[in-house]
């Protein structure tokens, strides 16, 4: 039954294979026909895939070959596919094909058309097969493989210098996350002689054995990595850069999949993270600065996909504090809601983008709705998603985290991070909405006699249509909250979660609502205050085995959350009502921000430091290296052996001279030289 | 010097080997030189076939006639090729074919 | 010794399928090119021969996993017999696809039928050195091989240069079988047999208790590893190499740079590790300093080469010496043993063995894309090759691939091989392999020197005249095919390989029946 997994990721490998050959010069501007069925192949594999497991729940594998076979040791090609991989799975096809879809009309007439069109589904299917690897190795291959492809399309207008300086900066960002992802899967090796993820010999069955100082040693390395590839601070920086590639490749990389390769790492490696209370700590603090960090940098930001992209990066923040408090399903789901309204969002901003020729700047953007009413009505749509409000997609995922921050096993850091995550909530609201308000309302900033914008083509309209569906509906798959469709569905991979933090700090399990430990062994929840609302409410099993919340809880911050998604909506559709002038919008930005303005608007000046602390250091050094060590030493000492290699080869070649009996000489002379140096040496013949 | 034993013709065909190799290295006619190698082959076989009447086995007779076949075939190849070679260069000197050398 | 014939026990034909099918594929192609018309020849006597060593290869599979020996331990079918045998059945294959446009179109025209009767001959020569199980099977295998080479180097007779490079090469060609032969005949002496296990187990009895050896027997390893030593091309008997192979038509030096020199070293382990395995610490030391000697005169020869095949040829030489340190740190500990019961591999060995099959890729494809050019009207020197990236750029890629695997860059098979054999070298724990492995590691680096400036020349050089086009199909497959190989399975099925060069040791465990027959 599962013999088709193959075929996921193989159709996009074929498609890629068949446009880069061929793309030059048979298949040219057709080349959308081979890439985009092919993703469309694999989406309904996928979603094969998710029946299939919601019928059982045993995981699918399929061996395809061994790879590396050294002894003992040993790494297996083999697929993986359980209840989390699904979910990714229908993530990255369902966007992927959308964003396919998408870039015929963008990219049309683009040189590079039928290039485009090869890396884009190369990227599917790397991203296809990190989800579906079944060991940290083949997992670090393609984590690598998406990169490149990353690499290769923020670089896609190679020729523009800012877009080749971007690629590096995210090239050279990732490594350092990869150096520490590397070095993380040499420890796991060496701590547990294996790479396999499950299994009789496999990590996380043996997660648990490991000392608390290994344990932590190795989750922090994971998260590092999984920090450069999501954009988590310290390594966030590339992640804005990088929208100078084309904008499907922003909406489907760098905003719906592989930003989100290093939030599925965690969740997929939670035994491990389970184990150290100290990096889930990390995880959590650094999730909830990023998302509120990157909150703050996108209310006074100018260029319209830089807005989206610290967007972007907030919500990643809030996927990484979920995982820090243990809200596995939450991270999750947002992942998953997050995905479709952000990918909309940027579909969206490339069809204004495309719609005002190219034009990026909010300010010389205004009342857009008057010419793009499809774009503008789906991007209503993602930016209440993104918001957070009622019933949007965005509003339940949210919610959901931040309930599950409060009353987390991890406190008091949890509570904290929720309040961090309730104000990033308010200022996502409000920058969504000065977004919204200046683009598509106010008056336009722009001269309407020159610059006619006008609406996208059908191809690029309806893939904006058909995100705009799951971004309204999807997010009632986690509905009822903690008791949704998504938390049975993810239950087996998370189900194992009765381990305990080493360190006992479950007594302070006891939290504003009522919650209900579920746990066997554990048996210490606390029914303490608040208790009106009763635990009948939650008898049934909770999806996630630690936190299970009341009603009331889920209310309780429904209601504040909403209200301040409200309230952040409202202040921007007010503060930037009627902007008339690019002027008038920086004022008003001065006004909202007060003094901090500079400061947000320079992104907190992190480019900045870094260029100080390790940049200019570093290429001071190297200069010093090039010019004293490298050209006066080593250069030197290389010129001077290959010239002296090619003197002594000169000389050396007359040894061939030509004649036949000189050779018969050698030959004879070698044998004559060899018995008699064996004779004298090894013999007693002439003793 | 009593008996004719296995000694006497295995330093026979040793001096033979060793008359034919000298050949190679000092003559300078390919004829030659490739006659000398025929010698050296020859030497070989009586120091098989010595070997086989001393140790009273078969396989060095056998080998011998392999060998006197091979040194068959290969007179056959030399000359062939010598024969090509003096058409192009009307010369069988050794040290006149050095067109090809460093 | 006198046997009734009724009761000899017949020979087991059903043992020796791919050679039998070799060895028809040259009647065939002998009456073939007897009577069949001339214009015929090209077309249907190409597709037999692939055809046969196809079929042949696909026999191979008959031999898979057996152990046994027939015609009186003559011939026999082991690990190292199909590993070997597979690869010189690749490299023929290689062969027919290489020189098929060429014998046919350049050089004047030379005759295609007789070419592949040739072909098929030394290819079963070799066949036979691969499965050969006593003295005289092996020296009748070299022989049949190497005449057939010989031809083969003259083969384009009307160039000087290849009739000068076949003389050369078989004056010393005939010289070293002598002295081989002469060895040969010193271990029969020695031991009274020549079936390779009755040696063996002779020498274990012998050399039990002494410590220094008859020097008879010295006197035979040293004559036998001259031998060897020429027909691998090792120095200071390499000398026959750069002419010869300067000298043949390219398809032909691209064949005897792989298939004799499969055969050599199928002959050197047949006869070192399995019939003198036993007086192994005396061949060690020799052959690690001739793998020295023979790896650092390839290398740096071949720097001041501005002839391309030259500089390959020398190369090949190099390439010589890495696989003999896969021989040198030979280690199968406490001896051998003749009654069964070895296990597993010894790694030196196998690791020589998966270093011939890579070479075999790489090298005939270098020389593949040489006479791919020559089809297009360029030379063989460096400058001929300037600018090809612009004017020919696949040409180019598949060059670059072939001489970055030569190098030893990942993640191509040459890489893969050489890594083998350092490991191996290391793994010996000694300091003969310890330097070894340094002295592989530091001469590829002065390989890149004369590797990496054919690429130079072809990627930032203006090229200098427009080649003439021609079609080659058969050719461009064939380099297609070795390029992907030399690329992928560095990475892919090399365990599969490694393992199947590994059952190498199985050679040594053939129990008696071999010395008795049937």
């Amino acid at each position: 039954m599962e013999s088709y997994l193959f075929l996921i990721p193989l159709l996009p490998l074929a498609a890629f294979a068949v446009n880069i050959l061929l793309g030059r010069g048979v298949i040219r501007d057709k080349a959308h026909w081979v890439a985009a069925p092919a993703v469309f192949g694999s989406w309904l594999l996928s979603i094969l895939v998710l029946l299939d497991l919601r019928e059982n729940e045993e995981p699918l594998r399929q061996h395809l070959f061994r790879w590396i076979p050294a002894g003992d040791f040993h790494v297996d090609v083999t697929l993986f596919a359980d209840q989390l991989t699904a979910v990714m799975l229908l993530v990255v096809t369902t966007v992927g094909f959308l964003v396919h879809v998408y870039s015929v009309g963008y990219m049309h007439g683009d040189g590079g058309y039928y290039r485009f069109f090869s890396y884009l589904p190369l990227f599917v299917f790397s991203m296809l097969m990190l989800v579906l690897a079944d060991n940290f190795l083949l997992l670090f291959v393609f984590w690598e493989g998406v990169g490149l492809c990353s690499y290769f399309l923020i670089g896609f207008w190679f020729k523009r210098r800012s877009a080749a300086n971007a690629a590096k900066k995210a090239f050279i960002v990732n490594r350092i996350g990869d150096l520490g992802f590397g070095l993380g899967i040499m420890w796991t090796f060496w701590t547990f002689g294996s790479i396999a993820f499950y299994g009789e010999e496999g990590v996380f069955a043996r997660a648990g054995e490991i000392g608390t100082g290994t344990i932590t040693g190795i989750a922090l390395l994971l998260f590092l990595g999984a920090c450069g590839k999501s954009a988590q601070f310290p390594l966030h920086v590339w992640l804005p850069d990088a929208m100078e590639g084309p904008t499907p490749v922003s909406a489907l990389i760098h905003a719906a999949t592989m930003v989100t390769a290093g939030i599925y790492l965690v969740a997929r490696a939670h035994p491990i993270f389970e184990q150290s209370e100290a990096a889930m700590l990390v995880v959590a603090i650094i999730g909830a600065f990023t998302a509120f960090m990157a909150a703050t940098i996108a209310l006074v930001q100018n260029d319209i996909k830089r807005v989206v992209a610290y967007s972007t990066l907030s919500q990643l923040g809030y996927m990484a504090f979920a995982l820090g408090t243990g809200a596995w399903v939450a991270a999750l789901f947002h992942l998953m809601t997050h995905a479709f309204f952000k990918g909309l969002l940027f579909l969206g901003c490339g069809s204004v983008i495309h719609g005002m020729h190219e034009e990026q700047d909010i300010r010389n953007m205004g009342g857009l709705r008057r010419f793009m009413p499809v774009t503008t009505w789906t991007f209503f749509a993602a930016s209440l998603a993104n918001a957070g409000l009622i019933p949007f997609a965005g509003f339940w995922s949210k919610d959901e985290i931040i309930v599950g921050g409060w009353i987390s096993d991890y406190q008091p850091i949890g509570r904290i991070v929720a309040v961090v995550g309730l104000v990033s909530a308010f200022l996502t609201a409000l920058y969504m909405f000065r977004l919204f308000t200046l683009v598509f309302f106010t008056r336009s900033r722009f001269d309407e006699a020159h610059l006619h914008p006008h609406e996208s083509p059908p191809s690029m309209a309806l893939p904006l249509l058909a995100l705009a569906v799951p971004t309204v509906l999807i997010g009632f798959v986690g509905f009822p909250p903690e008791d949704g469709p998504l938390h049975h569905f993810l239950e087996p991979v998370f189900a194992d979660e009765g381990i305990e933090p080493e360190g006992g700090e479950v007594a302070s399990l006891v939290a504003f609502g009522q919650e209900d430990g579920h746990e066997p062994a554990g048996g210490d929840e606390g029914t303490a205050e608040g208790g009106a609302t009763g635990a009948a409410a939650d008898a049934d099993h909770a999806a996630e085995g630690e936190h299970h919340v009341s009603t009331a809880t889920t209310v309780t911050f429904g209601a504040i959350s909403t209200a301040a998604a409200l309230g952040g909506l409202l202040l921007g559709v007010v503060a930037y009502r009627g902007a008339g002038s690019a002027a008038e919008i920086v004022a008003r930005d001065r006004a909202l921000t007060r003094g901090l303005y500079p400061f947000l608007l320079n992104k907190w000046r992190w480019d900045e430091l870094y260029g100080r602390l390790f940049v200019r250091p570093l290429s001071d050094l190297s200069t010093f290296l090039w010019r004293v060590v490298d050209i006066g030493i080593i250069d030197a000492t290389v010129n001077g052996v290959a010239t002296g290699i090619g003197a002594f080869s000169q000389r050396l070649r007359h040894v061939q001279t030509g004649l036949v009996t000189n050779y018969a000489l050698a030959i004879a002379l070698g044998m004559v030289v060899m018995v008699g140096v064996y004779l004298g040496l090894f013999s007693n013949l002439f003793r | 010097m009593g008996e004719l034993g296995v000694n006497h013709f295995l330093f026979l065909s040793a001096a033979l080997f060793i008359i034919g190799m000298m050949g190679v290295l000092v003559r300078r006619n390919l004829i030659i030189i490739f006659m000398c190698v025929e010698l050296m082959m020859n030497a070989v076989n009586l120091t098989l076939v010595a070997f086989a009447w001393e140790s009273n086995t078969m396989n060095g007779q056998s080998f011998a006639l392999f060998t006197i076949a091979v040194a068959a075939a290969e007179a056959a190849v030399g000359l062939a090729i010598i024969m090509a070679l003096s058409r192009r260069q009307s010369t069988i000197d050794a040290d006149e074919i050095r067109s090809l050398r460093d | 010794m006198l046997v009734e014939l009724s009761n000899l026990p017949g020979p087991d034909w059903g043992l020796m399928l791919p050679q039998l099918a070799v060895f028809g594929l040259a009647l065939v192609l002998l009456f073939g090119d007897a009577f069949m018309a001339r214009a015929q020849h090209f077309r249907v006597l190409t597709g037999v021969s692939l055809v046969g060593y196809g079929l042949a290869t696909a026999l191979l599979w008959t031999q898979d996993g057996r152990n046994e020996a027939t015609f009186f331990g003559l011939f026999r079918a082991d690990g190292l017999t199909v590993f070997l045998s597979l690869v010189i059945l690749v490299a023929a294959l290689l062969t027919v696809m290489v020189s098929a446009s060429y014998v046919d179109r350049l050089e004047g025209r030379m005759p295609i039928g007789e070419f592949y009767v040739l072909l098929a001959f030394s290819v079963l020569g070799a066949l036979m050195v691969a499965a050969a199980g006593d003295l005289v099977m092996i020296f009748v295998g070299i022989e049949l091989s190497s005449l057939a080479t010989y031809i083969l180097t003259a083969f384009a007779k009307r160039r000087l240069g290849a009739v000068e490079g076949a003389l050369k090469y078989f004056l010393l060609g005939i010289f070293a079988s002598a002295i081989l032969v002469y060895g040969m005949a010193w271990i029969y002496g020695a031991t009274g047999t020549t079936d390779l296990d009755g040696i063996a187990r002779a020498l274990q009895t012998a050399t039990a208790g002494d410590e220094f050896l008859e020097p008879s027997l010295l006197l035979a390893l040293l004559l036998t590893i001259v031998g060897l030593g020429f027909k691998m091309a090792a120095v200071p008997f390499h000398f026959w190499t750069p002419d010869a192979y300067d000298g043949a038509a390219t398809p032909v030096t691209a064949f005897m740079s792989v298939v004799p020199k499969a055969a050599a070293f199928a002959a050197t382990i047949r006869l070192l590790v399995q019939a003198l395995g036993p007086m192994r610490d005396d061949w060690l030391n020799l052959i690690a300093v001739l793998a020295f000697v023979t790896m650092a005169f390839g290398n740096v020869v071949a720097v001041a080469q501005r002839n391309v095949k030259r500089m390959l040829a020398y190369s090949s030489i190099a390439h010589t010496g890495y696989m003999m340190v896969g021989l040198a740190v030979y280690r199968q500990q406490g001896g051998f043993d003749v009654g069964g019961g070895a296990t597993g591999g010894d790694q030196g060995v196998t690791s020589l063995l998966y270093y011939i099959l890579a070479y075999t890729v790489m090298n005939i494809g270098a020389f593949a894309v040489v006479a791919w050019l020559q089809h297009r009207g360029r030379g063989l020197t460096l400058d001929d090759f300037a600018g090809l990236a612009s004017t020919q750029p696949l040409a180019a890629a598949a060059m670059t691939v072939f001489l970055l695997s030569l190098m030893g860059i990942p993640p191509t098979i040459g890489f893969r091989a050489k890594y083998e054999v350092i490991l191996a070298a290391i793994n010996a724990d000694t300091a003969a392999g310890l330097a070894l492995a340094i002295s592989i590691v530091v001469l590829s680096a002065v390989s890149a020197f004369y590797y990496l400036r054919v690429v130079a020349v072809m990627y930032f050089d203006e090229p200098a005249r427009t080649p003439r086009t021609e079609s080659t199909p058969l050719l461009n497959v064939g380099i297609g095919a070795m390029a992907v190989a030399t690329l992928l399975l560095g990475v892919f099925f090399s365990g599969q390989l490694i393992d199947l060069a590994d059952r190498w040791s199985r050679a040594l465990t053939v129990v008696a029946q071999a010395g008795g027959g049937g």
